[in-house]
């Protein structure tokens, strides 16, 4: 589990620049007052970022109560891991097809969405109708709803969360993407002009490859891994201990019998 | 599915670059379809990468805070200024970026640019280099000090953005110049690729440390030959990566020295990495001996910090040295129509700006005087001793001291057009003179990096045959990295701009950097008599009648323009208080031609008669000298004879005369028995009669001063004869300088083998002389000597000092003595003792007192 959390920390690090694009914008509204443009303070960016790993959080639960769910259901059925098998699948041909555009050449029209303006009007007014408790509070409220308009690159890591089989491991890995935007997220409040300097193809094809990736992991390694321990319970596999294993033991000294100290 | 009204923005060309509306991502501008529109926003329809986007941007605006966009460009745009100049592309169009193209009447053109990534003074060799290879280039200056290029090319043939490409692939950029010196956004942009550097380096360096620990430790205390060897590669790695990418700068330096066949100081150190590389490798391969990986990525670690605290170093340098030849550093007060009034640079001024200049300030701009009436002080650029008198309609010019009271300028020219920018310009252009002593150093640099290179492969060859390769290996690396003719080529330039511009502050304005090389030796100094050894303005030397009279003949007087009114008037001021001098009022005041002056007091009928005559017809002298009044000017006995004498009669009746004279100039005699004992010889030429200037000289030698020639009564072209004549005779070849008038000696001053001029307007004179001395120039003539002596020695005392630390430390190296990581250390410290050594050497002393006289003293 712990390779996957780092696995996700460091795709999350290394492709988290893109959230500067859409997010940079409310760092700098969240962190910075009205009255004074220069003002920074820790407490708003803790704020902001603690609001943003609310939703991320929730986000993981939810994903994870869904996979396990998809799970339950699966094992009555007789289907086992199959939250994962889905998940997995879905996340390779979400990859290829993106990749698939990227080689054509050519970009998916960025339409308007009835659904999508319906969604951005009913979080503005959430936010609107949000009393004013202060800045540290408004910070959090930037956080908490910003992080629920749509972003690509936050699904590609829910769906992620979604295969990794439980509710404690879904938000774990949530929160182990939340730790790696956060090092963009906050250099952009420091006025490095990082705005404007992302490379949109390159993020483009992190995204695609990091689906992918995370597609056969979800599909094979998690399967694999409930495959070992029913293995290890099978009677083939206590077949392959011949009797020179056990003359070897018999050799050894044991720990507890040992004369010098260990 | 498309909004109502997207079909407006459609319109937009298909090839027009379009970027998201709140991220600013580029959108695919040959696919109209894939816009994205938004209809929460009410005013106008926007672009958007993406859906999120598009949510954002609703949010915000929803929120009312439409102004966040706005205030985040402008805070882009300041924080990264730099990216958006670096292309040498800008250079196609000159007109457009700014670049001002000066034509010369043979066709050819000159341009002046900014570099980018000058580094030491090796790198100017490189760009210098191109000239040859570019059809049309006539020249290619580089300008150390403002770290720009001066391009003389022919426009039909090349034009500079083709030199610019051919620059780039030597790995300099060309940019717009920008006269205010170095770019702070330019430092930026260096420090951070020097920081980036300097940090993948220390990342290589660390990692390659801890494996060689590993590996020690596992030599002592026992380790498995798998382990060992995954260790030794992957810690060859980490040293091929640290001279590969950190590195690199190093070989990028040596490949185009090579390619242009110009000597780098990087080749013998991309060199010596090479070497360490390829020893590493056969370590790693060999799995024997000595483990070297760790000690080349330190290498290149310590040779990057070196590189880094060089550059800063020079930086620093450069950026003072821009300070000091930034003459035009004043603000100025601007006031707009409204009447508010601004401070700003004097940079920033534009013509048709009016200003206010308070008194005992520089005039910031040359223009034309709207209100006010002042004095004002411009010796220090015309050699014109008396202070001038301006009132509204009356031209003048930046630089001046204002001297009285306030006055309110429109601005005419600024910065760069006006009069002390193109004398700034002039000044500048010395920096970057080849002088004798810079192209010998350019010489002895270019044969020093192939003698280390040739003593490299002897300390290889013999280190390998005595003990081994690894150690051969050692060796020469150390002696490849400690070796640095940088220092060499470095201190010549650097002097030589240094004292340039500290002659600047002082007043004294060099056109050529060739000048101060040749006043170190010490010569024949040829004076003009008049307006350079005297003040070449009449002044009045004595008034013999009543002193009570004297505020009537100021009313008189001050009614007229003519200079000798203008000396009267001046000598009354001074021995008479304001309040006598205003109760008088005279009436049908008129100038009579060939006569003088004449008008009505009264009843009484004034008349001023000058005549050129030595002697008042008088015969009872009231004798008062002008050193009474003002005892600075002249002791009595040195005066110059009476030129010219005016009568003043009242009612046809003689009261009194006034003797009228030049004055010889304050600290004349001091200056040149000073001369005299720095080893000058020195002599008089004059256009004036031969017993005017016979007694002139007699009265200066009675003084102390020996002449070692005097000559009067001399044409132009006989002065230039005299100066030929002096040339060609001088049999050891000593210098003849001539000091005289900018214009009126123009040619005398150009055949010299030093011209310096003393009186004229500055920028003419510069033209025709290397040096103009506006101020004061007898007492700075010492100065000058003395700092152009202080500027040779400190060039050879620069030279001295590079090559016996490279003597020194070659030797200990191809010895053996020093390891490649102390020889890393020791490099960057050789170039900083020369720059320091070069900032100190003794050229311009700034002088501590401030005199009246002198407001430059007083800024």
């Amino acid at each position: 589990m712990i390779e996957l959390l780092i696995a996700v920390w460091v795709s999350s690090t290394l492709g988290s620049i893109h959230c500067v694009g859409m997010c940079g914008p409310f760092v700098l509204l969240a962190t910075r007052s009205a009255n004074d443009q220069n003002v920074n303070s820790y407490s708003k960016h803790l704020a902001y970022h603690l609001g943003r790993l609310t939703t991320y959080l929730g986000i993981g639960v939810m994903m994870g109560m869904m996979a396990y769910a998809g799970n339950e259901l699966g094992g009555r059925l007789g289907i086992g891991q199959v939250a994962a098998k889905l998940v997995g699948l879905t996340m390779i041909l979400l990859g290829f097809a993106r990749v698939w555009r990227l080689l054509k050449g050519s970009e998916t029209p960025v339409k308007h969405s009835r659904f999508f303006t319906r969604w951005n009007a009913l979080l503005l007014a959430i936010r609107k109708r949000t009393p004013n408790y202060g800045p540290t509070a408004n910070a959090y409220l930037w956080g908490l709803i910003s992080t629920w308009l749509p972003c690509g690159w936050l699904y590609v890591f829910a769906l992620a969360a979604a295969g990794a089989g439980g509710v404690l491991a879904s938000i774990a890995m949530m929160a182990a993407f939340w730790l790696g935007t956060l090092p963009w997220l906050t250099l952009v409040a420091s006025g490095s002009g990082l705005l404007n300097r992302i490379h949109p193809n390159g993020f483009q094809w992190g995204a695609a490859l990091t689906l992918i990736a995370f597609g056969f992991w979800t599909w094979e390694a998690r399967s694999a891994v409930d495959l070992g321990v029913l293995k290890s319970k099978s009677p083939s596999a206590s077949s392959q201990i011949t009797l020179e294993d056990i003359h070897d033991l018999t050799e050894q000294e044991l720990p507890c019998c040992s004369e010098e100290p260990q | 599915m498309s909004p109502p009204g997207a079909s407006d923005s459609r319109s937009v060309p298909a090839q027009q670059q379009l970027r998201c509306a709140h991220c600013g991502l580029e959108t695919r501008p040959d696919d109209p379809a894939a816009w994205g529109y938004t209809q929460s926003s009410q005013e106008d329809n926007k672009v958007f990468c993406c859906q999120g986007c598009m949510g954002a941007y609703a949010l915000i605006h929803g929120l009312g805070l439409h102004d966040f966009y706005a205030l985040r460009e402008l805070s882009d745009r300041t924080a990264h200024p730099v990216q958006n100049i670096r292309s040498t592309e800008v250079l196609r169009d000159l007109q457009a970026a700014g670049v001002t193209v000066e034509s010369f009447a043979d066709g050819f053109c000159r341009v002046r640019l900014g570099v980018d990534g000058l580094h030491c003074a090796a790198c100017s060799w490189l760009i210098e280099s191109v000239q040859p290879s570019i059809q049309g280039l006539r020249s290619a200056r580089v300008r150390w000090s403002d770290s720009s290029v001066e391009l003389i090319y022919d426009p039909k043939r090349t034009e500079p953005i083709e030199v610019a490409q051919q620059i780039a692939k030597l790995g300099y950029s060309l940019r717009p110049y920008s006269p205010g010196g170095i770019d702070d956004s330019d430092s930026i942009a260096i420090k951070r690729e020097h920081w980036k550097g300097i940090a993948t380096a220390f990342f290589l360096a660390a990692n390659a440390m801890w494996i060689g620990i590993s590996l020690y430790a596992g030599e002592a205390t026992g380790i498995s030959s798998q382990n060992a060897t995954f260790l030794r590669w992957t810690g060859a790695i980490l040293g091929l990566l640290a001279a590969v990418f950190p590195g690199r700068v190093f070989f990028q330096s040596a490949w185009q020295s090579l390619r242009t066949r110009i000597p780098h100081v990087d080749v013998p150190v991309a060199v010596g990495l090479g070497v360490g590389t390829i020893g590493s490798f056969v370590g790693a391969a060999l799995a024997s001996g000595n483990i070297y990986f760790d000690s080349l990525a330190s290498l290149v670690l310590l040779l990057r910090i070196g590189r880094y605290i060089q550059y800063r170093a020079q930086y620093r340098s450069g950026l003072s040295i821009a300070k000091l030849l930034q003459f035009q550093d004043a603000d100025a007060i601007r006031i707009a129509e409204d009447g508010q009034e601004t401070t700003l640079p004097a940079y920033r001024l534009e013509p048709e700006d009016l200003i206010r200049v308070l008194a005992g300030q520089k005039l910031p701009a040359d223009g034309r005087v709207e209100r006010g009436e002042s004095l004002l002080q411009m010796a220090f650029l015309t050699g014109e001793t008396r202070p001038r008198n301006v009132g509204p309609g009356d031209e003048v010019i930046g630089g001046a001291f204002n001297l009285r009271s306030p006055l309110w300028i429109r601005v005419s020219a600024a910065a760069q057009d006006s009069r002390l920018g193109k004398l700034n310009e002039l000044v500048l252009k010395a920096t970057a003179d080849r002088t004798p002593l810079i192209q010998l150093a350019d010489r002895v640099g270019g044969v020093f990096v192939w003698a280390v290179l040739a003593i490299a492969c002897g300390t290889l060859g013999s280190w390998w045959f005595l003990a081994g390769w690894q150690t051969a290996i050692k060796h020469t690396v150390s002696l490849l990295t400690i070796a640095c003719p940088c220092a060499l080529a470095l201190a010549a330039p650097l002097v030589i701009t240094v004292a340039i511009g500290r002659a600047a502050r002082e007043g004294i304005w060099i056109r050529d950097g060739n000048c101060l090389e040749r006043l170190a030796k010490p010569g024949k100094l040829w004076f003009d008599k008049t307006g350079t050894l005297t003040t070449g303005d009449l002044r009045v030397l004595s008034w013999d009648g009543p002193q009570e009279s004297l505020p009537a003949i100021f009313a008189f007087e001050s009614q007229s323009d003519h200079p000798v009114a203008r000396a009267i008037c001046d000598f009354i001021q001074l021995a008479s208080t304001n309040n006598e001098l205003k109760k008088i009022e005279p009436t049908h005041v008129e100038q009579v031609y060939g006569l003088g002056l004449r008008g009505q007091l009264n009843s009484d009928r004034w008349t001023f008669r000058a005549d050129r005559t030595s002697a008042c017809p008088s015969t009872t002298k009231q004798q008062k000298g002008i050193d009474d009044a003002e005892p600075s000017h002249a002791a009595p006995l040195l005066e110059n004879p009476s030129e010219l004498t005016v009568v003043v009669e009242v009612n046809d009746v003689q009261i009194g005369c006034f003797q009228l004279g030049d004055t010889l100039r304050s600290g004349a005699v001091e200056s040149l028995l000073e001369l005299k004992r720095l080893g000058w010889k020195i002599g008089l030429l004059s256009g004036d009669t031969r017993s005017r200037v016979e007694r002139f000289a007699a009265n200066l030698a009675a003084a102390g001063i020996l002449w070692e020639e005097v000559h009067g009564e001399l044409t132009p072209e006989e002065k230039l004869q005299r100066l030929s004549t002096g040339k060609s005779s001088s049999a050891n070849g000593e210098t003849q300088v001539m000091i005289g008038d900018g214009i009126n000696d123009a040619a005398a001053l150009a055949i010299a083998d030093v011209g310096i001029a003393v009186r004229g307007p500055s920028e003419i004179s510069l033209r025709n002389a290397p040096i103009f001395i506006g101020e004061d120039p007898l007492n700075a003539l010492p100065r000058l000597m003395r700092a152009a002596q202080g500027t040779v020695r400190g060039i050879y005392r620069c030279f001295a000092a590079s090559l016996l630390y490279n003597a020194f430390t070659i030797s200990l190296a191809a010895s053996g003595l020093i390891h490649p990581l102390l020889a890393a250390v020791f490099m960057p410290i050789s170039g900083i003792t020369v720059l320091l050594m070069a900032w100190s050497a003794k050229t311009f002393e700034t002088q501590k007192s401030a005199t009246p006289d002198n407001p430059k003293k007083v800024r």
